[in-house]
């Protein structure tokens, strides 16, 4: 019975019984919220920041439920570390897709919201991944630091905890088409 | 007894034609082996590689076009993102070059720590090898290792120059700023936590037997092929080449330590590991050198915020971690370069890939993968 | 070999097929003609003097002024301890020069990459792919330094060019 001493604002325990009431919502969005897998996907400097470096043991993700998966099938996090070129963007939106639902976005670094120092002056780099999946969360820095990854978990987590199951036959599926 | 039946079928014989279908693998751009985006495409006879197709270009970022369109100093922050895991190292090319072009005289103090920074990028470099390629041979423990250590590296790149990745320390001409008080005694504390560090990652995996099947004389590379397709670094001195260029073609005061070049035999994955191994060791050597004849002085020459240097060109080459790092610039007098050619070590090294892999186990695609240490960055540019 | 006896051995054997260039901080640099690089070539890996075994770098560069083009190569041995730089220089309009990489297979993906990004073309090469760029591009050769191309965004003056 640890959970219902560790999560008493969402559960309510019947006196006398084995049973706990408490809405869906609150027990979805907590499970979700507390085992986001991320998906072991680096392509530039962030993946080292975001991914090696937060993932060992001085910050380290698993304090946050968060594991990291090598296919795309098992995750329900991207964090869109580095990078994203005209010829990775493809894949990046097959990659995406390819994610099973509820799926979230974390665009990390400068280059990955809006080009970062690669947008004057490039031939080759998608300005925003943005342009081709939606995203959760923007975590700028070049690259930005582990506490800034775990801040912007921790927002993503908030978001999550405030979704309805409602909401989620209504939500259009929106993917941008690459340029 | 056996019961000689009808049905039993007739035993193998020898003249049966048993090869398989030749047939396509796909791996990456997304694989946690590749370490970032490439692809290679492995034709396969049941599990042996008939022939690998390294596909790049996923993060080609047009460095060398930028280059054309920044000024020098300008330039520098994409030094850093050129070879992310030892930024140190690509900032000190990028100054080697440029000063050589122009002729700049950089202050001793500021050689000695160029020397230690890039000396202590050079182990964190390792480091990131030593974790991923356990963790691409299923040890995980080493990654949790490497990762500790490389922290309190990081962490002493932050008290110089406040940034955790790419430092951008260097300046053409210098060091952007002279370390703090307690960096020597700091840095001095480190290289002696080091050591043991290091006899205990050895501990764990160079006598391991499940590691030495996977690595010891797995893809071969001989040193003329290597010569040949322009490898350089760890795999090379791994063929067994002693060739080093901070003690062949001494650039900065690396002329003024001293240190040992460790070479490998036979070529092989384990020959490339013991490489990095060693020179981690050797790193920390110079590294204790430098900080204990660490001249007073001036950090930086005086070069004009509008800097031109002459007409002319200028090819310079370091030993990075991965290997030779180069750059060729050619200058028409103006505040830009006319034309940067960077010459990464992994983008030849991972061209030598295919002949590596031939004949090998897809398994093994990966431990031969992971000995080059190719960083996708240095490849695309 | 020092670079003044590599410069006089190169000058004696090539004669007039080669023409001497101001050194590139102190590596003796030569130029070529595109007919004789293939001759050139074979010589400097052949001759027990010379013995270039290594290439560590080939790149391209661009003269829109003069309306030429060129292909750099910087040479190694690592038996003899020298460097030698050789440029090949062409008319921009359809450049030709044979492929190196029966000398040195590193020009291979070397060699790739500048025929993607210059538009050079490399004469028997075993795989003239593309190399970098992506699969549907057909915007030209980016690395050209008159190329514009649609998505291309220039960066404003700073102030400190001048």
């Amino acid at each position: 019975m640890g959970v219902v001493q560790k999560v008493p604002v969402y559960l309510e325990k019947i006196p006398g019984g084995g049973l706990i009431t408490t809405s869906l919502d609150a027990v979805l969005n907590w499970s979700r919220a507390s085992s986001l897998w991320y998906l072991l996907f680096g392509t530039a400097c962030c993946a080292i920041e975001g991914l090696m470096c937060t993932g060992a043991s001085r910050y380290d993700y698993d304090r946050f439920g968060m594991i990291f998966r090598a296919s795309p099938r098992q995750a329900d996090l991207m964090i869109v570390a580095g990078t994203i070129t005209n010829k990775m963007a493809k894949r990046v939106k097959i990659l995406y897709e390819q994610m099973s639902e509820p799926k979230y976005v974390i665009a990390m670094g400068g280059c990955a919201i809006r080009g970062g120092p690669f947008y004057y002056d490039c031939y080759s780099v998608l300005r925003g991944v943005d342009l081709v999946i939606p995203v959760d969360v923007y975590v700028p820095g070049c690259p930005p630091r582990p506490e800034s990854i775990l801040e912007g978990c921790l927002k993503l987590q908030q978001k999550i905890k405030k979704q309805k199951v409602s909401d989620w036959s209504k939500t259009e599926k929106f993917i941008p088409e690459p340029k | 007894m056996m019961v000689d039946s009808p049905d039993r079928p007739e035993p193998l014989t020898g003249d049966r034609n048993l090869e398989t279908e030749e047939f396509v693998v796909n791996m990456g751009p997304q694989h946690p082996s590749t370490h970032g985006v490439c692809r290679l495409i492995l034709t396969m006879d049941g599990e042996v590689i008939k022939k690998v197709v390294p596909d790049i270009g996923f993060l080609h970022r047009s460095i060398e076009k930028i280059a054309e369109n920044r000024t020098y100093h300008q330039f520098m922050i994409y030094t850093d993102r050129i070879d992310y895991v030892s930024s140190m190292n690509a900032n000190h090319a990028w100054c080697v070059a440029v000063e050589k072009l122009a002729g700049i005289e950089v202050p001793e103090r500021a050689e000695y720590l160029r020397v230690i920074m890039a000396e202590l990028n050079r182990i964190a470099s390792h480091l990131v090898f030593l974790a991923s390629f356990a963790i691409d041979l299923g040890a995980v423990t080493p990654f949790l290792y490497a990762f500790r250590e490389r922290e309190r590296i990081v962490d002493l790149f932050e008290m110089t120059c406040g940034q955790r990745l790419t430092y951008n320390y260097m300046r053409i001409g210098g060091v952007s700023k002279d370390v703090p008080k307690d960096f020597v005694s700091e840095t001095k504390k480190f290289c002696s936590y080091l050591y043991p560090r290091v006899d205990e990652y050895e501990a764990i995996l160079t006598e391991n037997p499940i590691f030495l099947g996977r690595t010891k004389g797995i893809g071969l590379l001989d040193l003329p092929t290597a010569i040949n397709y322009s490898v350089s670094g760890p795999p090379l001195r791994g063929s067994g080449l002693k060739w080093d260029i901070r003690k062949d073609e001494p650039y900065s005061a690396y002329e003024k330590f001293d240190f040992d070049i460790p070479t490998g035999e036979n070529g092989d994955t384990w020959d490339r590991y013991k490489v990095r191994i060693e020179e981690m060791r050797q790193s920390a050597r110079i590294v204790e050198q430098a900080l204990e004849g660490l001249p007073e002085g001036g950090i930086k020459a005086k070069v004009p915020a509008r800097f031109r240097p002459p007409q002319g060109e200028a090819f310079a080459r370091i030993e990075a971690p991965r290997g030779e790092m180069a750059y060729f610039i050619v200058s028409d007098g103006s505040t830009k370069p006319y034309r940067v050619k960077i010459r990464t070590a992994s983008f030849c090294n991972l061209q030598a890939l295919p002949v590596m892999a031939r004949g090998w186990k897809i398994a093994d695609i990966v431990a031969i993968f992971g000995s080059l240490d190719i960083i996708l960055p240095e490849v695309d540019r | 070999m020092t670079p003044e006896e590599l410069t006089s051995k190169i000058k004696a054997t090539f004669a007039e097929k080669v023409e001497e260039l101001p050194a590139v901080t102190g590596i003796p640099a030569f130029k070529v003609k595109p007919e004789h690089l293939e001759e050139v070539c074979t010589t400097l890996v052949s001759d027990p003097e010379l013995n270039f075994d290594n290439l560590p770098c080939l790149g391209g560069i661009d003269y829109p002024e003069t309306n030429e083009i060129g292909v750099v190569y910087c040479l190694f041995s690592f038996a003899k301890r020298h460097h030698l730089n050789l440029r090949v220089i062409m008319p921009r309009d359809n450049p030709e020069v044979i492929s190196v990489s029966k000398f040195w297979v590193a020009a291979d993906w070397f060699e790739r990459e500048t025929a993607e990004l210059f538009g050079i073309k490399f004469k028997d090469h075993p795989d003239p792919r593309p190399l970098l760029l992506i699969e549907e591009w057909d915007e030209g050769y980016p690395m050209r330094r008159d190329w514009e191309g649609k998505d291309f965004i220039r960066m404003p003056e700073t102030g400190q060019e001048k």
